[in-house]
């Protein structure tokens, strides 16, 4: 499932992002959309950090909303070397951003799918501790990921 | 005060975003599947401002936002974006002639759904 949904050019490896806000602009911005459609889909995922912080603790946080702007469900993965205030649960920064967009057509199953194994490598990686961020390219992330993609 | 048709298709589907996120949220698989916790609280917020907004999309324009509301059970949305003269909802073509308007609300002659165009 995961691997399906990485993608060498929806990756960042160095976010310059500081705050909650610039986070989730740097991380709509890797996707090939008209300024508008970024904008919605930035909107959209404000609201859902209304309903309480994505940020799940660990220095993870997996941002995600349903959106009309998306053609097929998306994911970016972004990587902050210093960390990013995003009220997470626990008050940590977060080095490591999972997020998903699904389009509205997709089926409940498929999202929740992808957002459960996200989830779960997502406490797979926070296991080991220390969240690595010396990656020196796309590649090099996505595998990482992987490694702790068991099912 | 009027507010153009391509303004109220955004809000349109500024509701339809807010609609998802209350149906997934509420969903009991999503806490099961994603581990993360939603406070009753905080939803009944976020429908407080889904009401708003609804309420002053009724009042602009009731027949659009009662269609919406119909297509939304039907489907489980009510506006779709139209993708190379494609509706994203039922995937048949649409007529050439069939063009964003700002005078009015443009549907899908095949399945009903209100179509928006992104640029
Ligand atoms: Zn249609």
């Amino acid at each position: 499932m995961l691997k399906e949904l990485l993608r060498e050019d929806r990756v960042i490896l160095d976010m310059k992002a500081k705050t909650k806000e610039e986070a989730l602009k740097e991380l709509v911005d890797v996707l090939d959309l008209s300024e508008e459609k970024k904008e919605i889909l930035f909107k959209s995922l404000m609201q859902r950090e209304i309903l309480g912080s994505t940020g799940i603790g660990k220095g993870i946080a997996i941002p995600h909303s349903r959106s009309i702007v998306v053609d097929n469900i998306t994911l970016v993965v972004g990587v902050s070397k210093e960390g990013v205030d995003f009220d997470s649960l626990d008050g940590k920064p977060v080095h490591l951003f999972f997020m998903l967009i699904a389009t509205p057509n997709d089926p409940s199953m498929k999202y929740l799918t992808a957002l459960g194994s996200i989830a779960r490598v997502s406490r797979a990686i926070a296991h080991e501790g220390e969240i690595r961020t010396d990656f020196s390219s796309p590649k090099e992330l996505i595998d990482y990921i992987l490694e702790h993609d068991h099912e | 005060m009027t507010m153009s048709k391509r303004e109220y298709l955004r809000k349109l589907y500024l509701l339809q975003d807010l609609d998802l996120l209350i149906q997934q949220v509420k969903d009991p698989e999503y806490e099961a599947k994603t581990g993360l916790k939603v406070e009753e609280e905080r939803i009944a917020d976020l429908e407080r401002k889904r009401n708003e907004l609804a309420k002053e999309l009724l009042k602009a324009d009731p027949v659009t936002y009662q269609r919406y509301e119909m297509l939304k059970r039907r489907y489980g949305r009510g506006i779709t974006r139209v993708v190379n003269h494609m509706c994203t909802n039922c995937f048949a073509a649409l007529p050439a002639s069939l063009t964003p308007r700002d005078d009015e609300v443009v549907t899908c002659p095949n399945c009903g759904i209100i179509l928006i165009w992104l640029e």
